[in-house]
């Protein structure tokens, strides 16, 4: 049968094929702004990111921010532990003083239990431990730079996620009914890998770089007194 | 009758006929985004069922980021998450088992868009809930997630599939095109991860002298007990995989749009990948990288190694049979209903 209409049809087809035509230039487009607005992201600070913050920020945020250093420039050239140490107060007829305990290493056997089995629930938990512990080292240094940096509410939020996690951590390591938590403290070790000048040396002994302490923190309902 | 064309009309017809080859025609690798499909719901289920047993320590209130902070943290930082509506543990673990839910239909195919969406509200949901746990291959399963919704990935290796008869579903062009727009989306976002991780790389010394695995594989955190005191011992091996490490990374931008070099730079990337796996423990950022990269095999390469596969089965299927046995002096399998087509 003949098409009633054979110009119409045609012309319909043309203009289908100018929208689609159209909308590949405009992804296309948006494609080429996209990965410039985040290599603008991931490139050192420039001109363009330190007068206009808000531009890059605001696209990136939260559905395109990235950072893919994957241990560069600098590796971890350093081993590092975070431990806890509790103050602690017997519970019970007789019972002595407040104690000091050890100081309790909490990331070593979470470490070899990684080892035994990568998959193990305890990745989870170390990256959660690590990922805090890291956030409170840099308000600790931002703090001794800056004395008001704590009154910042980035700041007093990693300051309370820490204190968080090591109370939850001293839970784990006292006995709740012998003792009675009053405060814990947490440090974070650091100590040197043999550098690769000594790595035939097996007499080498590795130093401490740093020891970061935390200050103490009040168990909730513990008498400050104590 | 022949009609004079100008330059530019030459030069608009050609553009015009590239962008329809490259964007309309067609979707590409469809079995690699399978494949990336296949590889994402298991390693959503890996993030799920590895941390089931201590869930409320992770994203609920008997771990360090009790919903009080988390409030104050998606506040701060405009973060989205299913978590804020309420710090009850009855929606933690039914997110929970919607996530489990959602990767595993998305893992073998079925409902595949919708358990793709799913997966991808609910996993921005657990990490935006505790971003304290994330690393490079969550941030890069969250970017590449938001693409695959996009693309046609039930098309092959999916209950939908098999569902529909094994006919492949037609795409119209507008599907062609968001699915093609997405692939190449990703390959950029690849090319900018690692451009961006060499690049870093070329400019700190110790990568520059040869040494950085060496104190990698010397931290207690990144370094296989078993594997790591061995492989720290060669300096030739040190030197080499940091020099390697560096050269792969920093050609993977340049050969991963070559149709002749792009099979070799993936499978060596995907090696670099096993190799942090197994030497360094990074199993789940391995695992997401993997995944990815194994959107960019071309499907004639899929079908190559699948046929290859079908051929060597055919075979072993063919020794084993006392009808087809090199004794009975018939080493190859007769002509039949399931023999090879001969091509």
């Amino acid at each position: 049968m003949k098409q009633p209409f054979p110009r119409r049809g045609r012309q319909r087809a043309i203009r289908r094929r100018l929208r689609l035509f159209g909308l590949t230039g405009l992804l296309l487009a948006w494609m080429a702004l996209h990965y410039a607005v985040v290599g603008l992201h991931l490139l050192p600070r420039n001109a363009i990111t330190i007068l206009h913050p808000e531009f890059v920020h605001r696209y990136v945020q939260p559905f395109f921010a990235q950072d893919w250093h994957l241990f560069a420039p600098k590796p971890p050239i350093s081993n590092e532990w975070c431990e806890i140490q509790l103050r602690l107060e017997p519970i019970g007829p007789g019972a002595g003083e407040p104690r000091l305990t050890r100081w309790f290493d909490v990331t070593t056997p979470l470490q070899k239990r990684i080892w035994a089995n990568p998959l193990s629930a305890e990745v989870t938990r170390l990256r959660t431990i690590d990922g805090i512990n890291g956030q409170y080292r840099t308000f600790l240094a931002r703090r001794a730079a800056y004395p008001d940096y704590a009154t910042y509410p980035e700041a007093a939020l990693d300051a309370d996620a820490y204190e968080r996690l090591v109370l939850t951590l001293a839970r784990e390591v006292y006995d709740p009914s012998r003792f009675r938590l009053l405060a814990v403290r947490g440090r974070t070790l650091i100590r040197e890998v043999p550098p690769f000048s000594e790595y035939e040396n097996p007499n080498f002994k590795p130093k401490t770089l740093k020891s970061i302490t935390s200050d103490w923190f009040l168990a909730p309902g513990a008498d400050p007194g104590r | 009758m022949t009609t004079a064309k100008g330059p530019t009309t030459t030069f608009l017809a050609q553009a015009a006929r590239a962008l329809h080859a490259t964007f309309l025609r067609r979707p590409r690798h469809r079995i690699g985004a399978a494949v990336a499909r296949i590889g994402y719901g298991l390693w959503l289920l890996a993030l799920y069922l590895q941390s089931s047993g201590i869930r409320e320590w992770v994203w609920g209130d008997a771990g360090p980021f009790p919903h009080p902070l988390f409030l104050r943290y998606a506040n701060l930082a405009d973060e989205f998450s299913l978590l804020t509506y309420s710090a009850s543990p009855w929606l933690l673990n039914a997110l929970w088992a919607a996530g489990v839910a959602a990767a595993l239909l998305m893992t073998v195919g079925l409902f595949t868009r919708a358990s793709m969406l799913a997966s991808t509200i609910l996993v921005w949901s657990f990490h935006a809930r505790n971003p304290y746990i994330l690393d490079g291959g969550d941030n890069v399963g969250r970017i590449v997630l938001i693409f695959l919704l996009f693309m046609d990935c039930s098309a092959y290796l999916s209950v939908d599939a098999w569902r529909g008869g094994g006919r492949r579903r037609v795409l119209s062009p507008l599907g062609n095109l968001l699915h093609n727009v997405a692939l190449y989306t990703v390959t950029l976002q690849f090319c900018v991860l690692y451009l961006s991780s060499s690049l870093n790389k070329v400019t700190g010394p110790l990568w520059q002298n040869g040494t950085a695995l060496y104190y990698v594989l010397r931290t207690g955190q990144y370094s296989n007990p078993l594997l790591g005191p061995l492989l720290t011992k060669s300096y030739a091996f040190i030197t080499l995989a940091t020099y390697a490490t560096i050269a792969v990374q920093l050609s993977f931008p340049f050969l991963v749009w070559s149709r002749r070099f792009r099979v070799p730079i993936v499978l060596a990337v995907i090696g670099m990948h096993l190799g942090i796996a197994v030497c360094m423990g990074l199993v789940h950022f391995s695992h997401a990288m993997i995944s990815s990269l194994l959107l960019f095999v071309p499907d004639e390469t899929y079908r190559a190694l699948a046929a290859r596969l079908g051929r060597r089965q055919t075979r072993s299927a063919a020794g084993r049979s006392p009808r087809h046995s090199r004794s009975n002096g018939n080493p190859e399998p007769s002509s039949g209903a399931n023999a090879e087509p001969t091509r």
